[in-house]
Parts: C-alpha cells; sequence; structure tokens
C-alpha cells in the first residue's frame, strides 16, 4: 500500500502541472485544497504598471561593481606616474559630472537645463515606447513632487511655478504620445503615474497659494494631466506645453 | 521547473545575462527582472499576504538584487532565483520587524493604491492574508517546502537540490507542512489524521 506521502506527491505534482486534481472522496482533501489556494497564488501577478515601474527604476539606478575583479594588468613602475595624473583628471571630471548631474535641480538654478539634458538622454537610451513613456511620466511626477513640497515650505517663485507646470504638462504629453505607440499596459502605467500628480495638483489647487497666471496655468496643468489618464492626452493651448517651448525635449 | 524553465530561458542565457548584469549592463538585468519578477513576487505575495505590499517588496528586492550583483557568483538559472529568495527572505523580515516595532505603520493604514482585488481574477476565492499568516506558523524548512512546490513551482527534485535535503525528507516535510495548514485553515480539520 502506497504512504500518504506519496499518494500526496502524486496529487501536488498534478496541481502544479495544472491538471485538475479529482480526489473529494480522499482523506487528503483538506491538504489538497490548501494546496490549491496556494497554487493560486502563484498566478496572481503584480500591476502592469507596478511592473513597468520597477522596471524604471532599474535603469536608474547606478550598480555597484563590489565584486568585479580586475581585468586591466598590473601597470608597471615607469606607467604608475602617467596613471596616477589621469586618475587624478577622470576623479576632476568626475566631480564636475557628479555636481552637473543635478537631477533634482529647479528651474532657478543654472543645472536645471543640465537635468533636462540628463533626461533627453535617459529617453533617448530607452529601449522600447513603454520605457520612454514611463520615464517622462515620472519625470512630470517627480516635478509634481517638487512643486507641492515647494509651495509646503511657501518657497515658490512665479518663473519656477510656471517652468515647473509647463515641463509637467509637455511630459504627460509626451508620455501618452509614446504609450499609445506601446500598448494597453503602457497606457495602464502612465495613467497611475498621472493619477499621482493629478492628486499633487489638486491639493496645491485647495490650498489656494496660486493666483493670477500661476493659479490659470496650474488649472490648465491639471486639466491636460487628466485629459491624459482619460485618454485624451494633448497640452491645452493655453498651457504653453507645445514641446517649442520645453528646449529640452529630445 | 515546471514554470519558468530550462526550455523558455535555456541555461546558456542565464549565463550570458548574468555576466553581462554583473558587468553593468542595465539591459541584461533587465532580462533577468523579465524572466523571475512573477516567481519573487509570488514569494513575497504568500509572505506578506497583501499585494501592494508584495509590490514594494518586489522593487527593494531587485533593487537590492541590482546593487549586489556584481558579488553574486552564481552561473544558473536555480542559483540566480535561490540568491533572490534570499534577499527577499530577508525584506520580508525587515518588514515584519519594522511592524513589530511600529504597529502604527500596518500597511492597513496605508491608502489603497487602487488596484482591483487580484483574487477577483482567480477561480476560487482564498484569502490571501490568512495564507500569510498561517505560513508564519510553519517551521522554516516547513514554509520553505511549500512555497518552493506550490508557489515556485519547483517540482520534487529541484525543491529537494534548493532545501539541501533528501526527496524522502521533503515528501515528508511537505506532508506535515500540508496537514498543519489545513488544520490552520479549515475548521474542524484534524492534523494527525
Amino acid at each position: 500500500m502506497r504512504k500518504a506521502e506519496d499518494v500526496l506527491e502524486t496529487y501536488l505534482a498534478q496541481i502544479v502541472g495544472g491538471a485538475p486534481v479529482l480526489a473529494t472522496d480522499s482523506p487528503l482533501q483538506p491538504m489538497l485544497q490548501v494546496a490549491m489556494q496556494l497554487r493560486q497564488v502563484a498566478r496572481i501577478a503584480p500591476s502592469p504598471a507596478r511592473v513597468e515601474r520597477i522596471r524604471v527604476e532599474l535603469r536608474r539606478v547606478p550598480t555597484r561593481e563590489a565584486g568585479a575583479q580586475p581585468t586591466t594588468p598590473r601597470l608597471g613602475l615607469w606607467r604608475r606616474p602617467v596613471a596616477g595624473l589621469a586618475f587624478a583628471m577622470m576623479l576632476m571630471a568626475l566631480g564636475t559630472t557628479s555636481a552637473l548631474a543635478a537631477p533634482s535641480a529647479l528651474p532657478d538654478s543654472p543645472l536645471y537645463p543640465v537635468r533636462n539634458m540628463r533626461e533627453a538622454v535617459q529617453v533617448q537610451l530607452a529601449g522600447t515606447a513603454a520605457q520612454r513613456a514611463m520615464l517622462y511620466a515620472n519625470f512630470a511626477a517627480e516635478r509634481a513632487t517638487q512643486l507641492r513640497r515647494l509651495v509646503g515650505h511657501k518657497d515658490v517663485t512665479p518663473g519656477v511655478v510656471v517652468t515647473l507646470l509647463r515641463d509637467i504638462t509637455s511630459r504627460v504629453h509626451q508620455a501618452n504620445q509614446q504609450a499609445k505607440d506601446d500598448g494597453p499596459a503602457a497606457r495602464s502605467a502612465v495613467s497611475q503615474v498621472e493619477g499621482q500628480i493629478g492628486d499633487q495638483l489638486s491639493q496645491i489647487q485647495q490650498e489656494g497659494e496660486f493666483s493670477g497666471n500661476d493659479g490659470a496655468q496650474l488649472t490648465d496643468t491639471l486639466r491636460d494631466v487628466q485629459s491624459g489618464q482619460s485618454g485624451q492626452s494633448g497640452p491645452s493651448e493655453q498651457s504653453g506645453g507645445n514641446s517649442n517651448t520645453d528646449t529640452n525635449q529630445p | 521547473m515546471p514554470n519558468a524553465l530550462p526550455d523558455e530561458n535555456p541555461a546558456s542565457r542565464y549565463v550570458e545575462w548574468l555576466d553581462r548584469a554583473r558587468r553593468q549592463d542595465g539591459h541584461a538585468f533587465a532580462q533577468l527582472y523579465d524572466a523571475t519578477y512573477r516567481r519573487v513576487f509570488g514569494y513575497l505575495l504568500a509572505r506578506v499576504g497583501e499585494q501592494p505590499a508584495a509590490e514594494d517588496l518586489l522593487q527593494d528586492v531587485y533593487l537590492a538584487a541590482l546593487q549586489a550583483i556584481g558579488r553574486f557568483r552564481g552561473r544558473t538559472e536555480g542559483e540566480f532565483i535561490g540568491w533572490l529568495l534570499k534577499i527577499a527572505h530577508a525584506k520580508v523580515m525587515d518588514r515584519f520587524r519594522t511592524q513589530y516595532r511600529h504597529p502604527e505603520l500596518q500597511t492597513s493604514d496605508v491608502p489603497s493604491t487602487g488596484v482591483a482585488d487580484p483574487l477577483d481574477a482567480v477561480d476560487q476565492r482564498i484569502r490571501l492574508d490568512e495564507i500569510s499568516d498561517a505560513l508564519s506558523q510553519l517551521t522554516e524548512d516547513q514554509r520553505n517546502v511549500v512555497l518552493n512546490r506550490l508557489v515556485l513551482g519547483l517540482d520534487l527534485e529541484e525543491t529537494s537540490k534548493v532545501m539541501g535535503k533528501n526527496v524522502g525528507s521533503i515528501k515528508a516535510l511537505q506532508h506535515r507542512a500540508l496537514a498543519h495548514l489545513a488544520k490552520i485553515l479549515t475548521p474542524g480539520v484534524d492534523e494527525h489524521a
């Protein structure tokens, strides 16, 4: 007679293989029921939007080569001063590069154009329309978060507000264009980020800090973001969101 | 391995992806991510019982893996998955520790992400939180055996290899684990019946 453990294994192999299991009169039935429930957990997938966002995050994180082995031969004595000089120059260049990277520079910073160029390069390097869409959406979301923080600290100047809102609009527009070229998963991912941007902008609007041109621009941007979510993307004329006004679009 | 597997992702492709990922090739790491995230997510979901939390942890796991890939010496799919699951286990334990110390940060207090109930998509409704609670009451070996078999979809031999135990031990372990789970999850069931 087969041991219960062997019988159970037979059923488990069927469950894992996706075959129907009929063992309603088996004393193992409660265990098989649990096994099938656990197998169903494996069928649940993360949301496509989140999968894409993680993919974009992974592309943005610089990696360390902690375990990498040196591939170049040891240098002779006479080469060391030359290598040292080259290393010093490289450090200077790296220092300059890191300073210029300024991924969070604001429009009133001289580094803001560098931030825009850096983003343009990231977009150029993206392999698919979905990745480009998520990059644009995340760039817009970063600006919305910055604007919300600035408003919270009551540290905004009109020029900064106008530029941030304009760039949010243009990036949301680009994100929707790219997502349209890709498919439903990309559109869903972009829409989710747009929802977050819309929430940020709505909160700013409710706080009532902006009036005049800034207030009007905020309303326009919010409308553009929300229309992007409903699939009617495109910057409004009033918002000045046309890509010609955004000199840093790739 | 039933789901993932060598036929779809031949071993040589893993070797190549891993070699390139170690040299900071982002595209290769993305390939590894695409090939493995479903299984890592299944593990995380079974452990924490909430989709938004599992998605957060999924991101943490792959960001940590990306940072550490240069130190990873494995060359096969199984070794890579095993390594990811070790990272995932550490992230889950960090999360449990944080929840223990700061119960006010329970995810039930966190606003919903608006993601529809994933269980609507499956034939039989199950309670993820009950399953993850029940899993936490098993011994580590019992928990690992059911996760390897039923969530990751490994077969008996693969589970035996991953866990470093013989096939007979795995059979006994999974029987005890499922009996224990059935007792917890099904009222009226006697674990020793």
